[in-house]
């Protein structure tokens, strides 16, 4: 039985034949060519930016001229390049999560090299801001001693102990200088 | 219901601050220990438990919904209290809702790792248990980190970080189910007796955000005659209402996004689209009648629980599950379409309705566990069997045994068939529902062999799989909802009811042909003189093999053909196929072993007994490879006791067949063919 | 073991049971082995290395073979053949596992015409876009296409079965010659150093990167790639190119050397369709309050000539026209939604539904006869 096994094997495996390369002529309807692009096979293009864009978690935003934006991950929504002064830029993030409002505000101060302000003096260094998807408010955080260190955030609360938080983090003066368009992009935000 | 104009900015200022208010208020004096709430009666939670919600895609009673949130955090579904005082499910929600402050100083999050309990900076305990108040701010100061592992890969992520979100997640969704009610339950104080009267609120007592909404008409000219004066020359009464708009405000503000408990069915087709929560529907200005009246209901029903009004309870819920008019009784009957094919015109709709509902079903199901009956009778069976074999006649005692595994067996079809009813499903659709049947499969098979055998093997191979298999299904169970609906790719009740059907109850008669082999093996070993039973033992070897395998070939090509009908492919190569292609392929070798006479009668007791492996390796091993279309189960933690399962099949199989193989040859007998 | 065939060849010998005893042992094996490595290399480089092949090299080793699935279930085949032909008993005794035996012959011819004429794909539509041809999953063409006509393009395709290292190809309709350097199933570009560059590089592409091999992707995300001589092509752009099969890449515009341009791209197989199919439009429904999908439906045109015909495309509830299948397969959602469908030719589709009715006849018929003799009770000791 084992040498007719073995017989059986090798013949077998004589039948076995290559794959054969075929060469087909086809037609496929007119359909535009796509525009010359700058070679770059590895790795995403940042979509250039000016109009609205939406997202898989629903929210829907107007980014003001010459914003762009790069795609998110699991827990961030997107991330925002905003040109500021000549060839420089900052960059915003923006997330939807849970905790509470004024711990997360206190860990930006930290962030910038701030102490923790009280809940009153923290409410007042608060800009409130009227969004599509509900009130909010803006959180201008700049350290003068650390100038660098500047954050410019936005929060709006959402249902469920949620909020949507928008950190744009760089030196002061250019979150200066982006303050207004942040405000009006925040204002923009509907689901 | 609009605030007026000085508010909205006195409301923002307030908006601001109420986020950070929670943390710190309710100050609360109760003995860390006691579960009881003063607040409302012990028997709050079951008179709210048949009140229908829609949850995870489903309606279900509050009872599963407070089962499953309970065992969200607790891992089991009676909170267990110093001095032996428990607290039920029901009863525990009850309080989580309607008494807030008892609720969060209750231990009922269990950590069950250490590491995390460290990296949490929590005190150590040998429980593990915490209450909501003690993990508010470890949770909350953690939310940056949090943010970070969500957005690392799945695989990249420690146990701990898993545990972590998991942890954050259990936290934010039961303090959000807590918080969800409390446009309905008595927050507000009035200060001023004569405004009470007014408003037509029930003296002395606080009133909800609900009651104030509706009042709100009333209150508002007071607000407004209030705008022009100076503050000093405001009235008491006129300070009792603006402290009640203000509050009413700050309601708003903090409690009105929580929206967990969807109570108020839409207008209509309640089965598809989405129930409003009591905040959500107060919200809204597009409600319809129905819907307003049902709040209303619904509204009157928690006053009269949060005052311990438990006979007017007893009346306004039943009266408010009618008007619902969501929870019809069950109706059996033959659809028009089987998977595409028309049924003839005659027979489609032929059915009847049984005398009750899903969801009086469902609570039946969830207070009454047949399984944990079913383990039970099957280990008092293998008690009485273990004591037959001590005796030289055992006859009567195994048949008090066999009594006992018949009633088990009554028991665990209940739960299944009861399973069946409220899903409305075959009964194999998740994997707890393949355990569940597998073990029914292999229970009912051991029956029929003791009945035709009468000698005690039946009753080993039904009891031991039998056990087994409810022991894992434990473990499931308390991991959640287990009634879940399905998803869309496996949403088709024929293939269900065919297909899975089949193999599974392939994988059970292996299971069994597999256990009787390894009884072969220890009788052989330990009384190879008694060579009548070794043979009839020898006999079932083959007809065992044949029936499995038949089920087996048969539920590989049916679910090849499910697969072409689904997908356009007939074979994949796929884990799961391949899991079930192993099987046929392992009896097919053992069958064709003997025929060929590769195999001797030792050999083929073997390889029988290996079996087991095959199922366990296809059952549950395919899950853990997670590749391609098959994998809709969970995984964690199993690999280790699939290898151990796996290791320990082998060396029960091993030990005896080398030590009859080595007694064999130095007895120079031929060894028995 | 009974000794009688083993020292003889005789055609009996090739329906003896100990061939398919051991052909089984070694399948079992080969799908252990290959359904583990799915974990690491991904379902289709395991079914092309261990279940679709004739030969395996164990961890690719040289001179070292062992028989692959096809090989294995050929065996098997034959073995199966010559018992039905040379040692069945055609007794009523036997006549279940006679028809069991034929049930399995059925699948396995099944499985052969599967095999070898088999084509999987999909087609991609928004909301009011048609087709008339689909993507292979696991096929690659070259394509050269030729845009001079005003109403449609024409395309030359040289499908994979040309992707050998030094073996050149071309078609009598083209004046172009192929001749491949590298080609990797899976690959990565990687920068180009200046040294590296020379001047047969022609396309930016190829003086910019070079190729870098990868195993195969654990999740089938593979990208193709290789370096091609392209010959044929007028003065200075003859030379190596580099493609990749990756659609958002610009693609590479040659002119032959009778002045005709044409488009190369590297992409998955086109398959023409016997008609056209649109789509109108695509739903998803979720479970309530949920976010989890409980069916998805497409509805669709398939038009033929002057024929048009309405059909609803389901979960369960695929299309078949002409021996070609559409699956609902998946979607993306955006202004205008996107359905994928997944299609499917298979010559031996209705095989197995008679294999399985003949087996489970079979093993049913052979219990019923066998079964009383099987189970008996405990004769009762003294």
């Amino acid at each position: 039985m084992y040498r007719t096994l073995a017989l059986l094997t090798t013949s077998l495996a004589l039948v076995a034949c290559k794959k054969k390369g075929e060469i087909v002529e086809y037609t496929v309807p007119k359909s535009p060519a796509p525009g010359e692009m700058p070679a770059m096979p590895a790795g995403m293009a940042p979509t250039s930016g000016g109009s609205g864009h939406a997202h898989g978690s629903g929210f829907h935003w107007e980014l003001p001229a010459n914003w762009s934006e790069k795609a998110g991950s699991a827990m961030r929504l997107a991330t925002i390049v905003i040109p500021t002064v000549g060839e420089d830029s900052v960059e915003a993030s923006i997330s939807v999560f849970g905790g509470n409002l004024a711990a997360n505000i206190n860990r930006w101060r930290q962030q910038a090299g701030l102490e923790p302000l009280e809940d009153q003096a923290l409410a007042a260094s608060m800009q409130p801001v009227e969004t599509r998807v509900g009130p909010g408010f803006i959180t201008p955080i700049y350290n003068d001693q650390a100038p660098a260190n500047g954050i410019l955030g936005a929060i709006i609360p959402l249902p469920d102990e949620k909020a949507i938080f928008i950190k744009a983090t760089g030196p002061n003066d250019q979150l200066k200088s982006i303050q207004s368009d942040f405000i009006l992009f925040t204002e923009s935000i509907c689901k | 219901m609009t605030p007026s104009f000085p508010m909205k900015y006195l409301a923002i200022l307030l908006a601001a601050l109420s986020w950070l208010i929670p943390a710190s208020s309710h100050a609360y004096e109760k003995e860390a220990g006691k579960l009881a709430s003063e607040r409302i009666t012990a028997d709050a939670g079951e008179l709210l438990s048949p009140i229908p919600v829609l949850h995870g895609g489903r309606i279900m009673p509050l009872d599963s919904f407070a089962k499953v949130h309970l065992l969200s955090a607790y891992h089991k579904s009676t909170v267990k209290g110093e001095d032996k005082e428990k607290l039920g499910y029901n009863q525990w929600f009850a309080q989580l809702v309607l008494d807030r402050d008892a609720a969060y100083q209750i231990k009922f999050f269990r950590l069950r790792n250490p590491d995390l309990i460290d990296h949490l900076g929590l005190e150590e305990r040998l429980d593990g248990l915490f209450s909501l108040d003690e993990l508010r701010e470890p949770i909350d100061s953690k939310s940056d980190e949090i943010q970070i592992i969500y957005e690392k890969d799945t695989d990249l992520r420690t146990l701990v970080e898993k545990q972590l979100l998991d942890l954050n997640n259990v936290v934010r969704t039961i303090f959000a189910v807590s918080r969800s009610l409390t446009a309905l339950t008595p927050e507000v104080m009035v200060m001023d007796a004569k405004l009470a009267a007014d408003m037509h609120f029930p003296a002395g007592k606080a009133i909800s955000y609900y009651q104030l909404s509706e009042a709100m008409p009333k209150l508002e000219p007071i607000l407004t005659g209030m705008q022009g004066k100076p503050s000093n020359e405001h009235t008491d009464y006129e300070r009792a209402a603006y402290a009640v708009a203000e509050q009413m405000f700050r309601m708003q503000q903090y409690e009105s996004s929580f929206q967990s408990i969807a109570l108020i069915p839409p207008a209509e087709d309640p089965d598809s689209n989405p129930w409003l929560s009591p905040w959500e529907a107060i919200a809204r200005d597009d409600l319809t009648e129905t819907q307003s009246s049902q709040l209303a209901q619904l509204s009157e029903v928690i006053l009269a629980l949060s005052f311990k009004e438990d006979e007017k309870a007893k009346e306004l819920i039943p009266s408010y599950i009618d008007s619902l008019d969501i929870t019809p009784n069950i109706r059996l009957e033959i659809p028009e379409t089987i998977n595409a094919w028309k049924v003839p015109g005659f027979l489609a709709g032929i059915g009847f309705t049984l005398p009750f509902s899903k969801n009086a079903t469902e609570m039946l199901y969830n207070h009454f566990d047949s399984f944990e009956y079913s383990l039970a009778f099957y280990v008092l069976g293998f008690i009485f069997l273990a004591i037959s074999w001590l005796q030289a006649n055992g006859k009567n005692l195994r048949w008090v045994s066999f009594s006992w595994v018949t009633l088990g067996f009554l028991l665990h079809t209940y739960g299944l068939l009861l399973r069946m009813l409220i899903r409305g499903r075959p009964p194999v659709t998740t994997i707890y529902e393949s355990i569940i049947f597998v073990g029914f499969t292999c229970v009912l098979v051991g029956l029929i062999v003791e009945w035709k055998r009468r000698d005690g093997l039946g009753l080993i191979v039904a009891i031991v799989p039998g056990s087994i298999l409810h022991f894992v299904g434990f473990k499931y169970a308390i991991e959640g909802d287990t009634l879940k609906p399905l998803v869309a790719v496996l949403d088709s009740n024929f293939w269900l009811a065919t297909h899975v059907v089949t193999i599974t109850i392939g994988y059970g008669t292996s299971a069994v042909a597999g256990l009787i082999a390894t009884v072969y093996l220890y009788v052989r070993l330990f009384n190879q003189k008694n060579k009548a039973l070794l043979q009839s033992i020898a006999k079932n070897f083959v007809g065992i093999t044949l029936v499995s395998l038949l089920f087996a070939i048969v539920g590989t090509i049916l679910g090849g053909i499910w697969g072409d009908q689904s997908w356009g492919r007939f074979w994949g190569w796929d884990p799961k196929e391949n899991g079930a292609l192993l099987i046929c392929l392992w009896l097919l070798l053992i069958v064709h072993g003997k025929w060929g006479k590769q195999l001797d009668e030792l050999g083929y007791a073997t390889m029988l007994s290996l079996t087991s492996i095959t199922v366990l390796v296809a059952w549950f091993g395919v899950n853990l490879l997670s590749v391609g279309l098959h994998s809709y189960g969970f995984t964690d933690g199993a690999l280790f006791w699939l290898t151990l399962s796996c290791g320990a099949i082998a060396v029960i199989t091993f030990v005896p067949a080398i030590l009859i193989y080595l007694r064999d040859r130095a007895n120079s007998t031929p060894p028995q063919n | 073991m009974s000794q009688s065939s083993a020292s003889k060849f005789s055609i009996k010998s090739l329906a003896s049971a100990g061939i398919f005893y051991y052909a089984t042992l070694w399948l079992i094996v080969l799908v252990v082995i290959g359904t583990i490595a799915q974990k690491y290399s991904g379902l289709q480089f395991c079914l092309d290395k261990y279940f679709s092949s004739w030969w395996i090299q164990p961890l690719d080793m040289p001179f070292v073979v062992v028989p692959g699935g096809r090989l294995t279930m050929a065996i098997i085949m034959v073995n199966l053949t010559a018992k039905l032909i040379f040692s069945t008993k055609w007794k009523w005794k036997m006549i279940g596992i006679n028809i069991t035996h034929i049930g399995v012959m059925i699948l396995m011819i099944g499985g052969v015409v599967t095999a070898y004429t088999t084509i999987e794909g999909n087609v991609a539509l928004k909301e009011g876009e048609q087709a008339n041809q689909f993507s292979a999953f696991h096929e690659l063409e070259i394509a050269v296409i030729d845009r001079s006509s005003a109403d449609e393009d024409k395309v030359t395709a040289f499908s994979d079965g040309f992707f050998r290292v030094n073996e050149p190809f071309s078609a009598d309709s083209l004046p172009l010659k192929f001749n491949i350097l590298e080609y990797y199933p899976n690959c990565e570009p990687t920068a180009r150093k200046e040294s590296e560059v020379n001047d047969k590089l022609i396309n930016r592409a190829a003086q910019n990167f070079k190729l870098k091999a990868l195993t195969h992707d654990a999740k089938d995300q593979n990208l193709a790639g290789m370096m091609v001589d392209i010959s044929g092509l007028k003065e200075g752009q003859n030379g190596t190119y580099m493609l990749l099969n990756s659609p958002g890449l610009p693609r590479i515009s040659v002119t032959a050397e009778d002045g005709k341009e044409y488009e190369i791209i590297l992409q998955r197989r086109v398959y023409k369709l016997p008609f056209t199919i649109k789509l109108d439009t695509f739903t998803r429904e979720l479970h309530a309050g949920t976010s989890m999908a409980s069916a998805y439906s497409s509805m669709v045109e398939v038009i033929e000539g002057d024929t048009h015909e309405n059909v609803k495309i389901y979960m369960n509830h695929p299309l078949r026209r002409h021996g070609f299948t559409f699956y609902q397969a998946s979607f993306t959602q955006g202004e205008r939604n996107t359905s994928i469908l997944q299609v499917v030719y298979n010559d031996g589709e209705s095989l197995p539904y008679y294999a399985i009715i003949t087996i489970a006849l079979g093993l049913l018929l052979h219990l019923v006869i066998q079964l009383p003799r099987l189970i008996v009770a405990a004769k009762q000791k003294a």
